[in-house]
């Protein structure tokens, strides 16, 4: 087979080729795992969903959470992705100052967030929150709300690692364009699930 | 490098947007309306914020057809399904609140 011939069948989607959607093995496999992380969430949202339907009532998120804090933290991991759109961008025209810069500054995001995260849980905790039963109302929303941002946090840490090790090899310089690339998938995957969690559970 | 910074100027702007419809969908959450019209408003802008997401911070855009057919339908089309089976169950819970 020459290699105009190979080309061709690569550019044609699962044609056999190295390449299905003329992308590298490693950017595929992300895209297919963030559609099965995006069903984890789609799952557990669900299930919230029907949970408080069947139960008819449900406690008001305004008196529980602090509606202008919720709104910072989502305000966080939306910069925080732009931050990261930034470093992906600097990566493809290959300045690495500006990777390692943008890259650094969306750590600090993700850690934010995770502070306000803590800081959060650590407030309805004292307040008396817990899996089985809290101040506010059915016990399930106590459930529902550890479960699913905790499932959140728990992707904003491995993203933060993620991006930890991108940085770490950045100022090394052995950081590829595709590379910071795949990390941004997954951290802009992990700032679209927040838009759900915040409009399904915070704001209804 | 016009590409380079028609790139960044591009995130900027859906920075700003994403903001706009964040706080647009904070007011519609704390609106006096009914249930029905605010989850479908916020199921909208929700659906707004990620499909921007996806196209411009995750180049979805600048990627081929066929893997955007694959990653919108595995996640709406599913999230739709998994949402719509028990969907009935749940609105008959919810016909018994609504008439009671």
């Amino acid at each position: 087979m020459n290699r105009s011939a190979a080309s061709q069948v690569a550019e044609s989607p699962w044609g056999g080729g190295v390449a299905p959607f003329a992308t590298s093995w490693q950017k595929l496999m992300m895209w297919i795992f963030i559609i099965t992380d995006a069903l984890l969430f789609a799952g557990l949202l669900v299930g919230y969903g029907v949970i408080r339907v069947a139960n008819g009532s449900w406690p008001d998120q305004g008196e529980v959470f602090h509606m202008n804090f919720i709104a910072l933290m989502t305000f966080t991991l939306i910069t925080s992705s732009l931050f990261m759109a930034s470093a992906v961008g600097g990566a493809q025209a290959g300045r690495k100052s500006h990777v390692t810069l943008y890259v650094w500054l969306t750590i600090l995001g993700g850690l934010s967030f995770l502070g306000m995260q803590a800081y959060e849980w650590t407030t309805v905790i004292h307040e008396g929150a817990r899996l089985t039963s809290n101040p506010w109302g059915v016990p399930q929303f106590g459930s529902c709300f550890f479960i699913i941002t905790g499932f959140h946090g728990m992707h904003v840490i491995t993203g933060v690692t993620i991006l930890l090790v991108v940085a770490i090899r950045s100022v090394l310089g052995r950081y590829s364009a595709e590379g910071v690339e795949i990390a941004g998938l997954y951290w802009h995957f992990v700032d679209l699930v927040w838009v759900f969690i915040f409009a399904f559970f915070y704001l209804i | 490098m016009t590409a380079e910074s028609h790139g960044y100027g591009i995130y900027w702007i859906i920075w700003g947007v994403l903001l706009v419809l964040t706080f647009v969908m904070i007011s519609i959450g704390e609106a006096n309306i009914s249930y029905l019209i605010k989850g479908a408003l916020l199921l909208v802008g929700a659906a707004a914020k990620a499909l921007l997401i996806i196209f411009y911070f995750m180049h979805l855009r600048l990627e081929k057809a066929g893997l955007a057919v694959i990653v919108l339908v595995g996640i709406f089309l599913t999230g739709f399904l998994m949402f719509a089976l028990p969907a009935y169950d749940g609105a008959h819970v919810f016909e018994n609140l609504l008439y009671r």
